[in-house]
């Protein structure tokens, strides 16, 4: 009775009948007897959760799997000299030392927040790979990495004691 | 018992996305119907196709920079896949854009025509000139007259449940350009309803429909049928209507014709004869399986197209309520839309029918998924007890040489 709705296990199970059982309605016959009959085999097993929509969820939002942010390479840099542009209010230009790599030049946004002489010295963390952008005041060679908040406050990222200049940050 | 012959159609799903759960769920109960008719000893044949024409498959082929027609020939192969992953039994599963159907539609135009049931109307039409479209109501974004809602549909708000036209609407903007919209006038062709509005009650006394359906389309009538616009303006993807210039079928028009041209491409492969299979008065039943927001073109404008060029008429049109996850509305911005492709990925499709076949009764309310119960169902009912009794029993007859007793009454 149950063919239509599940036509392939129903299929399978009359397998198990050989040819002495049908799915047509009209030659159902009363009892089978005396016959050999195939061994049983599972059907199906018990199902447990898969979570579709969840993974659906993940879909829509911004996250990312682990190849992506592979992608981005990221480097421990020390700040070799931070000069204030004049004609801008935000930016600082970094003079970065990023070892193997060598010297990058990366305009900040960060002058609100910070007095470029203070930063001399500081190790903070680079986007390596991003493209250069061509700016006003020069070619930007990647981004530090900051946070900031709704008031405009900027927090540079720095690694712990002891990282060196290049290293990978993963 | 004389054997039926049955012909049954599904909707046509639009051509401009995925299968999803809710088409499945309607392709599921029209092949569980379609196969119990069969192994009744019935002759039942089922067909569907893709609906291909219209303003979105358009514009979403322009998105992907390619021709329409090379959209609906890829999605077409990507539908047959998914319904085939539910085991879905379509004796053919054609296309709206094809010659079996052009032919159709121009063919039941013409005899409209000669019926004296097609006019020809100046209307006026918002237009989008950045994008050189007319735009129909759900191409409209405004704010909502009644709750002041922005970013509505020009058909109505989806905030507070308001059905309006997009003239109403205030600050109505092109959802495609974001360009203000001006009006323009343009003629449109049109199928005189109000003509057959006799026919329409006649036919609806007979025809096979749910209560709560048949009751609100004789309210329809009741309050006087409109005309129905059958064209649309250049650029539009569909058939040219014959003897206008830059001028469309409606899709509307051409969609259910496809289940004719679906039926006619199959005979044709099969070496039968249409007439017989869905001619004037051909012996075959036809039964349509479709959702309850599309009632009023299969009931109403499908038969009055159908009778004016004599061709036969379906006897049931069966109705049923939309699909909801976990009892909202599925919708790909609240997570709760789940592809036909995604559910077969994490589950047999095959056990999905059961879920269906299991809710599934002949009201037009919404049926709900929710996938908790989805497996308690499958793992109680299905593994718990019918094959639970058989792995049982099997271990039994193991015991006699897997031999099924000769005599009903003696002990094993």
């Amino acid at each position: 009775m149950l063919n239509p709705v599940l036509p392939t296990i129903t299929s399978k199970a009359l397998e198990v009948f050989n040819d002495s059982a049908t799915n047509d309605f009209n030659n159902i016959k009363d009892y089978l007897v005396d016959t050999k009959i195939n061994p049983y085999k599972p059907l199906l097993k018990r199902l447990e959760k898969a979570k579709i929509n969840e993974e659906i969820e993940m879909e829509d939002s911004n996250l990312i799997n682990i190849k992506d942010f592979a992608k981005i390479e990221l480097r421990v840099a020390k700040i070799v000299k931070a000069e204030g542009i004049e004609e801008a209010d935000k930016l600082i230009k970094l003079h970065l030392d990023v070892g193997d790599l060598g010297e990058r030049t990366v305009f900040a946004g960060i002058k609100s927040a910070y007095d470029p002489e203070s930063l001399n010295g500081r190790h903070v963390v680079l986007v390596a790979n991003l493209e250069p952008r061509k700016m006003k005041f020069g070619v930007s060679e990647g981004m530090v990495l900051a946070s900031s908040n709704d008031e405009g406050s900027i927090y540079l990222i720095s690694p712990d004691e002891g990282a060196k200049p290049g290293q990978l940050v993963k | 018992m004389k054997s039926r012959k049955i012909l049954v159609t599904s909707a046509l799903p639009y051509a401009n996305g995925s299968i999803h759960i809710g088409h499945v769920l309607e392709s599921v109960i029209t092949d569980i119907w379609v196969r119990y008719q069969n192994i009744n000893g019935n002759e039942c044949l089922y067909f569907c196709a893709d609906d291909t024409h219209g303003t979105p498959v358009m514009l979403k082929a322009k998105e992907l920079g390619i021709d329409p027609e090379e959209l609906i020939k890829r999605t077409r192969e990507e539908h047959i896949k998914s319904y085939s992953r539910f085991n879905i039994n379509f004796d053919n599963f054609y296309t709206t854009h094809s010659d079996e159907n052009k032919k159709y539609a121009e063919d039941i135009y013409q005899k409209c025509k000669e019926g004296n049931l097609i006019f020809k109307k100046e209307i006026e039409q918002f237009y989008d000139s950045e994008e050189g479209l007319f735009l129909s109501d759900r191409f409209i974004k405004g704010t909502c007259p009644k709750c002041g809602a922005e970013d509505q549909y020009g058909d109505g708000c989806s905030v507070c449940g308001t059905t309006y036209t997009p003239d109403d609407l205030l600050n109505p903007v092109s959802s495609l350009s974001n360009s203000e919209l001006t009006k323009k006038r343009t003629e449109h062709v049109f199928f005189d309803l109000p003509q057959m509005k006799d026919f329409l009650e006649n036919y609806l006394k007979d025809l096979t429909l749910q209560d709560p359906i048949k009751n609100k389309l004789n309210e329809w009538i009741e309050d006087g049928l409109k005309p129905w616009d059958i064209s649309r303006d250049k650029p539009y993807f569909g058939f040219e209507i014959p003897g206008e210039k830059d001028k469309y079928f409606y899709v509307w028009l051409d969609a259910p014709i496809g289940y004719l041209a679906s039926a006619k491409n199959w005979a044709e492969n099969n070496n039968m004869d249409m007439k017989d299979l869905w001619g004037e008065s051909s012996d075959y039943e036809i039964h349509h399986f479709i959702g309850k927001d599309i009632a009023y073109f299969h009931a109403l404008f499908w038969p009055a197209l159908l009778k004016s060029s004599n061709i036969r008429l379906p006897e049931s049109i069966n109705v049923h309520g939309f699909l909801t996850i976990d009892g909202e509305k599925m919708s790909k911005s609240n997570g709760t839309f789940i592809n036909a492709d995604d559910f077969a990925e994490n589950y047999d499709g095959e056990l999905l029918r059961y879920y269906f076949a299991d809710k599934f009764n002949n009201s037009i309310d919404d049926l709900d998924f929710n996938e908790d119960e989805f497996i308690q169902k499958i793992n109680s009912d299905i593994v718990g007890k019918y094959l639970n009794i058989a792995s049982r029993v099997s271990k039994f007859i193991e015991k006699n040489g897997n031999n099924l007793s000769a005599n009903l009454k003696k002990r094993l």
